[in-house]
């Protein structure tokens, strides 16, 4: 037992007593041989794959000295323009803070009203990635209300973007499709290339969720040649994580794993964490539907170690559903529901409709296993409710299949 | 160079690229490029000590969180309400000290989430705003800090909690001297001090010890003495080690100020060492501070390069902003001990400016102290001049004498 268990114990004492602490700690910790297996298993190519550093401070160092240079050489509106683009940049990396206190420099200190609205979208930006959903509302207002007085289209359809995708986020995929169109129609396709190929690829996602394959694959290859012709790498790796999640819906795991290894080489070579946790994530449900469970195991430890890092907490309580999954595999099924439940919690927490129904839509398989049909029922019935609401056929199919079969 | 950093110098260039001409950027690039401080520990002989302090790993933090992510939602049925949000404060509390911040504030917004309209949990909710003011007070964050507190505060006075008013002083009086404003800092913390009843003991060793700080600065050095002994003897009867470790590293602070360096090292290797074993990362970052800047005063630039450099890391994983800006103070010595004036230069404005973004006008003060210094050294005195101005006019604001002497003796 480390330091730490030791003292988490000792808290615990506060609370339970030593049969129900002893009970508890059964649960919580799961039985972890499935894991030093997997260590031993895995193989070159998996391993290359997941090897990346996380928390490296000398990337901070070199931020701030050229901040600190740039100030000096620069400006006052050219440098504040530069640090937006560094803020830019830490994003990529999964560097919230940096790029938080990026942006409040900006804020405070910057009196063009426009570089003011960008700092605004930068810090809502940050916060949706952090799922503090109520505060990037009222940032995006503050920007919108400032572009509004400038008659900047543009900046007007950066707000509908980040709009679209906090609704997305939260599962309202209505409003968040509308939310994107009316961004499109704000400005010129070929005069602001980068940002309608970002558009396309948002609706690519929301076209995937609601089952629309084939209107998903067109408008994120329609990013993908924007993005191939400007050469942003970042962009790339993300779509091509994206047409994973596509291929893997559709039940095409080799294209689906083609996909991910690819976007993994690209995000990996630029370092971008914030993409590559999502990607891992991705391939770990690949082998999960592929039964290579110990593979599987690794790729989301290693995601959920990323989102922990760059607190992306919807990633971090898919992490924990695909975690339910494997031990569910595993037939560790106190282990399993816990991490379902634990992402069941997170998502309600962040009001994650579309992830919660996910979740729930997991449980159901759980409990039926467990021969817990009324706990079965119960959450299939809610994952039912937004899976009607969004349209979603096949997976509504699958859920009133199985509630045929438990009522049978 | 590892793949991070060619990707980082890769992308900042290519910025730079864009806003100024090559021939502006270029000697910065090479710079970047080479790791100067890379080189300076490589044959340095250390001490088993400090070799066990500098090579410690850090934990990832991740093991940790799942392990409480489980517990949250296993306990949240089998607890009631009162006891779970306890454990809820209680466990945002330890993630904190453990220096995994932003877990630690999702933790206590879940329970603010839980709470915030039920006036039965009053006393709940003015605690979690104080443990989000104390979450954004580590990482340098006022305007956040000051906006929780005042949340906190609100709800306590609206209970009549004396203890929680006291409380939001002495975050009050914390927030103003790290900020620099030692008056209102103390104003804050004596006031606190009356609103307490005699058995809340951790509260009151609290406030004593961050009034033994603001003594420290003040150079009432015997009146620091006499509160950092009380504040030890509470907390070592209530055994709390986290506390007791940062009265060490408070006192070795004050030995460091008092120049009896010496002493200053055993008090940080006594806070490290209680630090170390369970992970309270923000003592370690402080620590290794104080351990850094005294190595730069006893010339050993090697031990000062690796402690700055681990003091480094773990600042940046739990985003204690301050101790960084103090950090590249230290670099910057560093680099002047061994003349790369050009680096050690850089190194000292980063520190300026951050301090200056941070609004800490004591840190400010020493670094803009330190870059004068280097300017003049450098036959520089014009620009040298508005850096030692601005800290002359900080030191009479605060009305240091020693330091003024000080440096108006350099200056002539």
């Amino acid at each position: 037992m480390d330091k730490f268990e030791i003292e988490f114990n000792g808290l615990l004492k506060h609370y339970f007593s030593d049969d129900e602490l002893n009970r508890l700690n059964q649960n919580i910790n799961p039985p972890e041989e499935g894991n030093d297996r997997t260590t031993g298993m895995i193989n070159d190519f998996y391993r290359n794959q997941l090897q990346i550093e996380i928390n490296d401070c000398s990337e901070r160092i070199k931020i701030d000295r050229t901040v600190t240079f740039s100030e000096k050489i620069l400006q006052p509106e050219k440098f504040y323009r530069l640090l937006l683009d560094f803020s830019q940049l830490c994003l990529s990396r999964g560097r919230l803070s940096l790029a938080d206190e990026l942006c409040k420099k900006v804020k405070k200190n910057c009196d063009n009203s426009l570089l003011k609205a960008e700092s605004l979208l930068g810090l809502a930006d940050v916060f949706s990635r952090r799922a503090d959903w109520q505060r990037s509302l009222v940032t995006i207002e503050e920007a919108e209300s400032i572009y509004l007085d400038l008659n900047d289209n543009k900046g007007l359809a950066k707000c509908e973007n980040i709009l679209g995708s906090i609704y997305g986020e939260r599962g309202d995929l209505t409003k968040a499709k509308d939310y994107f169109l009316n961004a499109l129609s704000l400005i010129n396709p070929k005069e602001d290339l980068e940002f309608a190929a970002n558009l396309e690829s948002n609706l690519g996602i929301i076209e995937n969720i609601r089952e629309n394959t084939d209107a998903s694959i067109k408008h994120l290859t329609s990013a993908l040649v924007s993005y191939n012709k400007l050469g942003n790498n970042r962009r790339i790796a993300e779509i091509k994580h994206n047409m994973g999640m596509v291929y893997l819906e559709s039940e095409n795991y080799d294209s689906a794993l083609a996909a991910f290894d690819e976007a993994i080489e690209i995000a990996k070579q630029g370092s971008f964490n914030s993409t590559l946790s999502l990607i891992y994530l991705g391939k770990s449900q690949v082998l999960v539907a592929t039964d290579d469970i110990y593979y599987a195991s690794e790729f989301v430890d290693k995601a959920l170690e990323i989102s922990n890092s760059t607190d992306d907490k919807l990633t971090v309580a898919d992490s924990y559903r695909v975690k339910g999954i494997i031990e569910r595999l595993g037939k560790n099924f106190k282990a399993a529901e816990t991490y379902l439940l634990t992402s069941l919690r997170i998502n309600t927490k962040l009001k994650n409709e579309n992830n919660i129904a996910l979740t729930s839509l997991e449980l159901a398989v759980l409990y039926e296993e467990m021969n817990n049909s009324q706990s079965k029922q119960s959450y299939l019935t809610s994952a039912l409710n937004y899976y009607k609401h969004i349209n979603a056929f096949n997976e509504v199919k699958k859920i009133e299949n199985m509630l045929d079969i438990g009522t049978a | 160079m590892n793949n991070n950093n060619t990707n980082i110098i890769k992308d900042l260039k290519n910025l730079l690229d864009e806003y100024m001409t090559e021939a502006s950027s270029g000697d910065f690039i090479k710079q970047l490029e080479q790791d100067n401080s890379s080189n300076i520990n490589e044959a340095a002989d250390f001490s088993e000590l400090d070799k066990s302090q500098v090579e410690h790993e850090v934990s990832k933090g991740i093991d940790h969180r799942v392990m409480v992510d489980n517990l949250i939602t296993h306990c949240e049925n089998d607890l009631t309400e009162e006891k779970y949000y306890n454990l809820l404060l209680d466990l945002s509390q330890l993630m904190w000290q453990r220096g995994e911040v932003t877990f630690s504030l999702e933790i206590v917004e879940n329970l603010l989430g839980k709470i915030s309209s039920d006036n039965k949990y009053i006393s709940f909710e003015a605690e979690a705003n104080l443990m989000i003011s104390k979450i954004y007070w580590s990482q340098a964050i006022w305007d956040d800090c000051n906006y929780y507190v005042s949340k906190a505060m609100e709800l306590f006075t609206s209970i009549s909690s004396e203890s929680g008013i006291a409380k939001c002083e002495n975050m009050l009086g914390t927030l103003y001297g790290e900020k620099g404003e030692f008056e209102k800092a103390q104003q804050y913390l004596e006031s606190a001090l009356k609103h307490l009843k005699e058995d809340d003991s951790s509260v009151r060793a609290t406030i004593l010890t961050n009034l033994g700080i603001i003594n420290t600065i003040t150079r009432d050095f015997e009146k620091a003495v006499l509160n950092y002994k009380t504040a030890i003897e509470k907390f070592e009867s209530l055994k709390d080690t986290r506390r007791l470790s940062r009265v060490y590293h408070n006192i070795g602070m004050l030995y460091t100020r008092m120049e009896k360096y010496d002493e200053a090292l055993d008090e940080f290797n006594k806070c490290i060492s209680h630090s170390l074993d369970n992970e309270y990362l923000s003592n370690c970052a402080v620590a290794y501070v104080g351990k850094a800047f005294i190595y730069t005063k006893l010339k050993n630039s090697a031990l000062a390069d690796a402690y700055s450099d681990k003091a480094m890391e773990i600042a940046y994983k739990i985003n204690d902003t301050l101790s960084i800006a103090d950090i590249y103070k230290i670099k910057g010595m560093i680099q002047n001990e061994m003349d790369n004036f050009q680096l050690s230069e850089e190194f000292f404005e980063n520190s300026l400016r951050l301090n200056k973004d941070l609004e800490n006008k004591l840190n400010a003060a020493e670094s803009a102290i330190e870059l004068g210094n280097l300017l003049q050294k450098n036959k520089r005195e014009e620009e040298a001049k508005p850096h030692l101005d601005s800290a002359v006019s900080y030191y009479k604001e605060i009305k240091d004498e020693d330091t003024i002497d000080n440096l108006l003796e350099k200056s002539i």
